[in-house]
């Protein structure tokens, strides 16, 4: 019991760690899958886009435009009009489309100009192309009944109307196509892989270091309690503190997804996260076999965490990641992570215990217990050779 | 003097190899990760327009092929590619498979339009059937009052009238730069460890040396300014490697001359270094010491964009007042600045707020550290 408390002692000493990491998590976690969390529809559905629009002119056709936009899309009004400024919020997804009409839009429109007005779409985008078609048929129909006879009034009553009469064409989704929308659940997992193996590595690794110290090594070897009830105190107390840091971050994401329509399917998250849990102490054990410098522990974990988590598809999705790249990432756990996450939110329900999850389950764990034994691998070869 | 202490000071920081790791080692390590993980998302932008492949099942002619045909020739890089099917369902296995994103079906005189899911390429999809409804109804309105204007009419839609014109900027680097330059940051803001390192080899509440330093006769002055200036030479020199290591060895470009750069990220550095005395001399543990370092400088990188690279822009647009403030958000904002519109007002704002902040650190460091005095240690 004394190793057992010992080591929960040594822990506990480094809760500014565990606090800053779950800070992290709790903070910039829930913000990234918050924002990255797409709704899964199974009825056809525009997309709304941002558009902010300026609009100079005022005129007839303006409002109209503005009025016909609404009623397929978000309009807002920006608090800028520095184009810099505009072009930046479109480059990072703050709007979709930055629409200006100039005070003489109108007489433009009228006169058949090819640049009546502006747009910021970020450089040639899907999102831009489509807005431009959509504000291009727009006036185009104007004009139509502006050249066949009919006043300002009338062209754009017109065309407000053809828009809104031609929005009722029929579209479907074909439901067995597998859409892979990411969930606030499989971002917030995700991330939760950066968290817990930086807390696995930092704070288990600074308890080994601790405990493989040369002077306390030399202290135990003289103990009176066996070598069996020692180790079983030792791992069962690194285990115990491994599982309360993941108990901690899944707590924190079962409190935040209260109400979410796939809460189903946190019991395979758990799954997953425990077995990069077991994944994490392994790397943990060789971390602390290179080093005892709780400064060096530090700067490997996160060299190794943070480089892992770009590599694996934990910052950054996998389906944009190069095909080059993703052949080194399976050889990484964190991959195998990912992958798992991928799969649970792909999935139904009941159709996420298959073969392949179970794959990826034990690939995690394999890895687990590959660093595990190259840990100690390493430590008995310095001991051995007194290094 | 001044030139001992400086020359010293460089000799201690740079056989500290915790410091050669965290400054410039890890950095360098970060960078290569960044490039591995998203380098080929900054060389083709994904949400470059590609034409969208689509599949087409009709029972008889109709006008739409016309449109369908229309909309897959006549450019560079043609809206849609269509490819006809026999049937619902080998269309229906074509989307499935992922060979198209979605398949147009006549039913009658009905066209419809089926997706695999939700999404900006499957509202295109849906908005070219939109259209076509659309004029197919503006033709009918016209030809009830006015028949005669029907062929002019006819004539425009085909000839597919602009009216707007995109504002480009003379020069752009990809958005994932971002990432980079949050990482430039990081590695400057890093600095306040050397600085710390730095004040606790010279304080007598710090160390062994520092009380044998501070018996010395040597002005306090003298020595915090040189030490302060070997610091900031070591971090200019650091991020200038980074800069050159993502420029020539990852090959991505800044977008502006290398010096230019240069100059930013030693401001940047010395930004950093400042910090970290300010944090030396406020906090007088030296655990304490690194972790406000540690903390300071990992939460103002993620705000400026390190892992999540919107969330500068989202703060831009919501609460700027905390770029004006973010360190790391300042010298990113500055180099993103820099790269994409050039000497612009946005750049110089940024740069002369961490030149304002980099003095103000320093003058409150000077004063809490001048006064300092111990009764006993």
């Amino acid at each position: 019991m004394t190793v057992f408390k010992t080591i929960l002692k040594i822990a506990k000493r480094d809760w500014m760690t565990i606090l800053v990491y779950f800070i992290v998590f709790a903070c910039f976690g829930s913000l990234s899958a918050r924002g990255n969390a797409q709704k899964e529809n199974e009825t056809y559905q525009d997309e709304r886009m941002e558009v902010a629009v300026i609009d100079h002119s005022r005129s007839t056709i303006s409002k109209g435009l503005i009025q016909s936009l609404r009623k397929t899309d978000k309009v807002l009004t920006p608090n800028t009009e520095d184009l810099t400024e505009l072009n930046d919020d479109v480059r990072f997804d703050i709007y979709d489309y930055v629409l200006i009409l100039p005070e003489d839009f109108e007489e433009e429109v009228k006169a058949g100009k090819k640049d009546a007005a502006e747009y910021l779409s970020g450089g040639e985008s899907i999102c831009g192309h489509l807005m431009t078609e959509k504000i291009r048929l727009y006036l185009q129909d104007v004009v139509l009944y502006l050249k066949s006879g009919y006043s300002t009034q009338e062209a754009v009553k017109g065309a407000g109307e053809a828009i809104l009469a031609s929005s009722h064409v029929k579209s479907e989704i074909l439901s067995e196509v597998k859409t892979g929308e990411s969930t606030y659940l499989s971002g917030i997992f995700r991330f939760s892989s950066y968290a817990l193996m930086m807390l696995l590595t930092e704070v288990i690794g600074t308890i080994l270091g601790n405990i493989r110290h040369s002077d306390v090594r030399r202290r135990i070897a003289v103990s009176g309690t066996s070598f069996r009830k020692r180790n079983i105190a030792f791992y069962g107390a690194v285990l115990v503190v491994s599982v309360l840091m993941t108990g901690l971050l899944i707590a924190f994401v079962l409190l935040a997804s209260i109400g979410d329509p796939e809460y189903g399917k946190i019991p395979y998250y758990i799954l997953n996260e425990v077995a990069i849990m077991v994944c994490g102490i392994g790397i943990a054990t060789t971390i602390s076999s290179i080093t005892t410098d709780s400064s060096l522990i530090s700067m490997i974990s996160n060299t190794a965490v943070l480089s892992m988590s770009f590599l694996c598809g934990i910052f950054v999705p996998l389906e944009v990641m190069s095909q080059k790249v993703l052949v080194v990432s399976h050889f990484l756990p964190m991959y195998w992570f990912a992958k798992g996450i991928q799969y649970i939110n792909d999935h139904g329900v009941d159709a996420v215990m298959s073969s392949t999850f179970y794959s990826y389950l034990g690939i995690q764990v394999l890895f687990g217990v590959g660093f595990f034994m190259i840990g100690l691998i390493i430590f008995k070869k310095k001991e051995l050779y007194a290094v | 003097m001044f030139c001992h202490i400086f020359l010293y000071r460089i000799k201690e920081l740079l056989r500290n190899p915790w410091h050669l790791a965290w400054n410039l080692i890890f950095p360098l390590g970060l960078a290569t990760a960044f490039f591995f993980g998203f380098g080929n998302l900054i060389k083709d932008d994904p949400e470059q327009f590609t034409t969208i492949p689509v599949g087409y099942v009709k029972e008889a002619d109709q006008p739409f092929d016309q449109v369908l045909t229309a909309l897959s020739k006549d450019r560079k890089d043609p809206i849609l590619k269509v490819s006809e099917y026999k049937d619902e369902e080998e269309a229906k296995k074509a989307l499935r498979d992922g060979d198209t994103k979605g398949y147009y079906i006549q039913k009658g005189e009905e066209i419809s339009v089926v997706v695999g899911r939700n999404g900006v390429t499957s509202t295109t999809l849906h908005q070219i059937l939109k259209e076509y409804e659309n004029q197919k109804r503006v033709l009918e309105t016209i030809g009830k009052k006015h028949p005669e204007k029907i062929a002019d009419a006819v004539k425009t839609m085909e000839k597919g009238q602009e009216f707007l014109r995109p504002h480009v900027f003379n020069k752009y680097t990809s958005v994932y730069m971002n990432y980079f330059y949050s990482l430039i940051a990081m590695a400057s803001l890093y600095g306040s460890w050397l600085a710390t390192t730095m004040l606790s080899g010279i304080s007598a509440n710090m160390s062994e040396r520092g009380k044998r330093f501070e018996s010395a006769p040597v002005y306090k002055m003298t020595s915090l300014f040189a030490g302060i200036l070997s610091t900031v030479l070591l971090q200019g020199i650091f991020n200038g490697i980074l800069v050159f290591y993502i420029q020539y060895g990852l090959h991505l470009s800044f977008g502006v001359p290398i010096w230019q750069v240069l100059m930013v990220t030693t401001v940047g550095g010395a930004m950093g270094i400042t910090i970290g005395v300010f944090i030396g001399a406020l906090v007088k543990k030296r655990g304490l010491q690194m972790a406000f370092s540690l903390a300071v400088s990992m939460v103002t990188s993620f705000l400026s964009g390190l892992m999540w690279g919107e969330i500068r822009q989202i703060i831009e647009s919501h609460i700027p007042v905390i770029n004006r403030i973010n360190p790391a958000a300042m010298l990113t904002g500055c180099l993103y600045n820099l790269g994409n519109y050039g000497l612009t007002k946005n750049f110089y704002r940024d740069l002369y707020s961490m030149v304002i902040l980099t003095v103000t650190l320093l003058l409150v460091s000077v004063a809490i550290l001048r006064r300092r005095n111990y009764d006993s240690l």
